[in-house]
């Protein structure tokens, strides 16, 4: 075989390679499919990272936590206090402690100048209330009371009809928490007030409650500060255990 | 012209070389395609203006490695937490009376996974038999009132499928799904309830109560008679991965 010959074998032999390289190496997934995964696949990795950061927090939390158990449980004091630090910050999570900061106050009253709809005597005004309660709680309230009444993860608003001569749709009590609760209702919110204020109006909760003869007033507490009180009822935990324990 | 007998020799061995080499290069080709598509490039693929789904689905992969790596460690420092929270209640005295008011915090606030005895009842999506298609699809409303009702009986804790119910969770329809916290949730929807099984049952059950008002005639939903359970479990609450602003958060 001459010279000419071998090295010709030889461009052949390196093409015939980058040839079955590409044959097997790419993608020929159709375009729009193409598209589609990487979107997913994108939106999905993001996610995850994200995950990521969120389980990174969560086990630094737990770390902090084992290791103040670890020196309670050799009797170190320490330990006891970042128990308690960890206590006064999970109370404010579960809504246990006050909340200060700006909001939303939302007055919502019997006014017999607004249209009813006519034959209208009754409204379960606790699935009203619910209502603007999930609105808000949507909108990224943090916190949220009723006439004073806090709302926990097992809070309950309930009607309560007849305990009321009222003249309007409304009976006029619900209860919030197991304790009655009288019109008018004023509902407190903290979070993004424009936000909150905003979801409100995109929900034309307003509008609602107008034609049950309700008034209903926003006021935005932009620089706040509103509070809302802890919530002070039983505390759940009598037939729920840890998970592990 | 006849071959000498040395060259006759050689032809062999010469065919062998000839295609030892061939096999060299070919293979030399082979890596330098594949070697330029995924480290030159790094990942991108030049014969292709395709985006390289093939390279984010391996990150993908690997921080969903690291994060099952994190959450098997979670766990162990769980498991951990609660044999020495068992411990210092066992033991009493001031750790024991922290501990006490941790554990309730901790089931209102659901920041930890629960079980316990409760019930279980599952809505679905009715059959669209009229025109009014709102009708036949469950809304939030009709799992809040589910909700509160379980909460009006006294319950521990509530979840709706994987969303455990806290005191900032919104039920919220957003067109085709109900948002719940921040998860967005479909039918059917699962509402576990720990609790005492009986009197959580018994008021679902309650003849005109919330149930009986979902199966109403013109609504059509699926909704199961409650389910007394001696255990479910109720999952801890899952925050935010993306602040509402879209950044993700601190």
């Amino acid at each position: 075989m001459t010279p000419v010959s071998l090295k010709a074998l030889f461009g052949v032999s390196v093409t015939l390679g980058i040839l079955l390289g590409l044959e097997f190496h790419v993608d020929r997934t159709p375009a729009v499919q193409a598209y589609t995964s990487y979107l997913s696949q994108s939106e999905a990795l993001n996610a995850a990272l994200a995950r990521t950061g969120v389980l990174t927090r969560a086990l630094a939390a737990g770390d902090a936590q084992l290791h103040a158990l670890e020196e309670v449980s050799g009797h170190a004091r320490v330990g006891l206090v970042d128990l308690r630090r960890e206590l006064v910050h999970l109370e404010k999570q579960a809504g246990l402690t006050p909340l200060s900061g700006p909001g939303v106050r939302i007055r919502i009253a019997f006014d017999p100048k607004l249209p009813t709809i006519a034959g209208l005597t009754s409204v379960d005004e606790a699935t009203q209330l619910q209502m603007v309660v999930g609105a808000l709680q949507a909108a990224g309230a943090q916190a949220v009371a009723i006439n004073g009444q806090r709302l926990v993860a097992t809070s309950s608003i309930r009607s309560v009809h007849g305990l009321s001569a009222s003249a309007d749709p409304f009976s006029g009590v619900v209860q919030v928490n197991g304790q009655p609760v009288l019109a008018p209702y004023e509902i407190a919110a903290i979070g993004a007030p424009d936000r909150l204020a905003a979801i409100l109006t995109a929900e034309a909760l307003g509008q609602q409650f107008n034609i049950l003869e309700q008034s209903f007033a926003v006021s935005l507490f932009r620089r706040g500060p509103i509070t809302v009180p802890a919530y002070t009822g039983p505390l759940p935990g009598k037939y729920a255990t840890e998970v592990g324990m | 012209m006849k071959e000498s007998p040395r060259t006759a020799t050689n032809a062999p061995l010469r065919r062998r070389v000839v295609g030892s080499w061939t096999i060299v290069a070919a293979v030399f080709g082979l890596m330098v395609s594949v070697q330029y598509h995924d480290v030159a490039l790094g990942g991108a693929a030049i014969w292709s203006a395709l985006p390289d789904v093939s390279s984010v689905s391996a990150r993908l992969a690997a921080v969903d490695n690291v994060n099952q790596a994190l959450r098997r460690r979670e766990s162990g420092v769980m498991r951990n937490i609660l044999a020495l929270q068992s411990d210092a209640l066992r033991r009493g005295g001031a750790t024991a009376l922290v501990e006490r008011q941790l554990h309730a915090a901790r089931v209102l606030a659901g920041t930890v996974a629960l079980t316990g005895p409760g019930v279980v009842v599952t809505i679905s999506d009715g059959r669209m038999s009229g025109p009014d298609l709102a009708q036949f699809l469950t809304h939030d409303w009709d799992l809040r009132s589910v909700v509160n009702e379980l909460f009006v009986a006294g319950a521990d804790a509530v979840s709706i499928n994987s969303a455990r119910i806290t005191a900032q969770t919104g039920v919220y329809c957003i067109g085709p799904v109900v948002r719940v916290g921040n998860m967005r949730l479909g039918p059917p929807f699962v509402i576990r309830a720990i609790g005492d099984s009986s009197v959580l049952a018994a008021a679902l059950n309650l003849p005109g109560g919330v149930l009986d008002a979902l199966r109403g005639a013109n609504r059509g939903l699926h909704v199961t008679r409650p389910q007394q359970k001696r255990r479910i479990r109720v999952p801890a609450y899952e925050p935010a991965l993306f602040a509402q602003t879209g950044e993700a958060l601190p």
